[in-house]
């Protein structure tokens, strides 16, 4: 009986694990960063972590989704800067074409349009998501550097509290942020597009069996994947006070390493919105905690890269002994 | 002994033969030929996708318009598969002489030996290229931007009246050649100032990259705000830095200075928001790589490099460089 209940213990504790593992790893990176500098461990610093993963945050739950339907969006990057330099021509101080509303609107509907033409090319002509946005990925980028090589700068004030005032002690893109995740948890788990990503994603024969519009659902995904890089757009120019046609460069790459380390599956129908943004959590607080110690970048790459291995290994084994 | 010193009477004399020989192939004796058509220049460009190589570019179309020559211009996009491609391309078309400012210091060399397979006379300008034959190099010496931040800071050093200064120092991307070269120029230029005890450095990458300078800077200043500069290996990164800056209300604490002298910088430089940059002149590197080609087509001897110095730009003397900017930034 003892021996029983000591083994279904362990089987508990494995299932916590396999559950919660990212959770701990998230809170043992903190700890150790705080035992060693005592400035990682204030308010202000965490405040500032938050605030370094809002653009990376906002992208990387557009980007679930598309992985939730073992879709993929490597266009993020490159769309974020055509967004950005669209937004900031409306943001321009002293420029007739000033208008806040446009400088904030723009941007989303950029990405939305880049969504749309990334999921009607995947949904409509059936093409692995893989080559379409790594071909928008290309086209949006020399688009934005035809568009304009030189920064777009002088944004108003007012453009600028977006990205650099805060609310109480809490930074205005770290609210975004927040938004972001609570709506993005809600559509998922509580309605039936929820349900349908999911079951796309799970096995998409069977999601067309049981009668779900499953183009409709992956054409909405890559919708969601380009409103929130219009989102990130505007956060990420407003905090910088600039927008550039290099800007974005390898966000894909971030915003996919944070939804695979918060145990999202590329083979898709896996994966959380609160997981996600720990997996970018992770990666943020390693940056700062590792800039503060002033480890160099080589080092820090090192490291970033050995976590990100470690916790898809981890995930794989756990998911074995499951 | 007595031979050495033969030895080194006889290598001087060749030496200053040497000398002479490059002096006399300058001076304007031999009458320059006409050309008898309309020349047609292939230009190679590392990537248009930076303000500067497109500004080098603007200059380029300038003085072509003004010398009467023709431009095929090509952009490697930063691929040396394709800058071969596109060099090999314009061969194919008869270009009468090949501009070209390299992608890479070791896999650019094909595109160049390409050309002097072809027998196209090769002028390389602004990024220059480990090998091949070539008729001259137009660009600038990147120790020298690291000398001259290494100079601002012994000036700023003077100037603050504290024993010990404190700095950031926000370096490019790992490995790569300017980087180094701009580390080296400044701190020899430290050392040889005996500031090496006297300054503390916290150094770290920022890519070139905007954001990231400005992300880097907000780490650091969290965890001490204790600086009085901050010195980045080119502009964007100081344009980072400076929103980082004023998010943690640090605004005019400290002095920042940056390299390439982008209009932005000039800008801040001439409101005061920043202190300094070191200028990189794509007009003259651009215009001197058109006119080195013409020179050469008219059968002008050129030397083997034509440097084009850098200029530390303060706010004394920002406005006649906000005019070079103004005639060549302009997309």
């Amino acid at each position: 009986m003892i021996e029983q209940s000591k083994g279904r213990d362990s089987l508990k504790i494995l299932a916590a694990l396999r559950d919660y593992g990212i959770y701990f790893a998230l809170v043992a990176v903190i700890i150790v960063f705080a035992a060693v500098s005592p400035e990682f461990r204030t308010r202000e610093n965490a405040l500032l972590v938050l605030l370094q993963v809002s653009v990376t945050g906002i992208v990387s739950i557009g980007m679930l989704f598309t992985i939730l339907t073992a879709g993929i969006d490597l266009s993020v990057g490159s769309l974020l800067a055509v967004a950005g330099l669209f937004s900031a021509i409306f943001a321009q101080q002293d420029s007739p074409h000033f208008n806040l509303w446009l400088a904030i609107s723009v941007p989303i509907l950029t990405g939305l349009l880049g969504g749309l033409l990334n999921g009607s090319i995947i949904a409509g002509a059936g093409v692995n998501a893989l080559i379409v946005t790594l071909g928008t990925l290309t086209a949006f980028r020399g688009f934005a550097v035809w568009y304009r090589v030189n920064p777009i700068y002088n944004l108003a004030p007012s453009y600028r509290l977006i990205g650099q005032s805060a609310i109480g002690p809490v930074p205005v893109p770290v609210l975004f942020l927040l938004a972001t995740a609570i709506a993005a948890s809600i559509v998922l788990n509580l309605t039936r597009f929820g349900r349908y990503v999911y079951a796309v994603g799970g096995n998409q024969e069977a999601a067309r069996a049981a009668g779900i519009n499953v183009r409709l659902v992956k054409l909405c995904v890559y919708l969601i994947s380009g409103f929130s890089v219009g989102l990130g757009a505007l956060v990420f120019t407003s905090r910088l006070g600039a927008a550039q046609a290099i800007s974005g460069q390898g966000l894909e790459l971030q915003a996919i390493a944070a939804t695979v380390v918060g145990g999202a599956s590329l083979f898709g129908g896996k994966g959380t919105v609160s997981k996600t943004l720990v997996g970018a959590l992770i990666i943020g607080v390693l940056f700062n905690g590792l800039v503060m110690l002033n480890v160099s970048s080589p080092v820090q790459q090192m490291v970033i890269g050995a976590i990100i291995i470690s916790a898809v290994y981890l995930d794989g084994i756990l998911k074995q002994k499951g | 002994m007595k031979n050495s010193f033969r030895l080194n009477a006889l290598s001087l004399l060749v030496m200053l033969a040497a000398i002479s020989a490059c002096k006399t192939s300058k001076a304007p004796g031999q009458a320059p030929k006409e050309l008898e058509k309309e020349s047609v220049i292939g230009v190679s460009y590392q990537n248009l996708a930076f303000p500067y190589v497109a500004a080098l570019q603007k200059a380029c179309q300038n003085q072509a318009q003004k010398l009467g020559v023709k431009l095929i211009e090509t952009d490697a996009c930063n691929d040396t598969n394709k800058e071969l491609e596109n060099v090999e391309r314009m061969l194919g078309q008869k270009v009468d002489c090949l501009a070209f400012e390299a992608a890479s210091l070791d896999a650019s060399v094909a595109s160049i030996e390409a050309a002097n397979r072809a027998g196209i006379p090769v002028v390389q300008f602004n990024g220059k290229a480990n090998g091949g034959d070539y008729v001259t190099f137009v660009g600038s010496n990147q120790i020298e931007s690291g000398e001259l931040l290494g100079s601002w800071l012994a000036d700023f050093y003077k100037n603050s009246g504290k024993d010990k200064l404190r700095g950031i120092y926000l370096r490019g991307v790992p490995g790569q050649v300017t980087d180094i070269a701009r580390n080296d120029g400044f701190k020899n230029k430290l050392k040889n100032n005996g500031l090496i005890e006297k300054v503390q450095l916290i150094e770290q990458y920022a890519d070139y990259d905007r954001g990231k300078g400005q992300s880097v800077t907000e780490s650091i200043l969290s965890k001490d705000k204790n600086f009085d500069f901050i010195i980045a290996n080119n502009d964007d990164m100081i344009l980072g830095a400076l929103q980082a800056v004023n998010q943690a209300g640090l605004t005019g604490k400290l002095a920042l200075v940056g390299v390439d002298g982008l209009p932005e910088t000039l800008e801040a430089i001439k409101s005061g928001q920043i202190a300094a940059t070191v200028f990189q002149d794509p007009e003259a590197q651009g215009a001197g790589g058109i006119q080195a080609c013409v020179d050469h087509l008219k059968g002008i001897k050129l030397e083997k490099q034509i440097l084009i110095p850098f200029r530390l730009v303060s706010r004394e003397n920002v406005d006649q460089f906000i005019e070079i900017a103004k005639r060549v930034y302009v997309k």
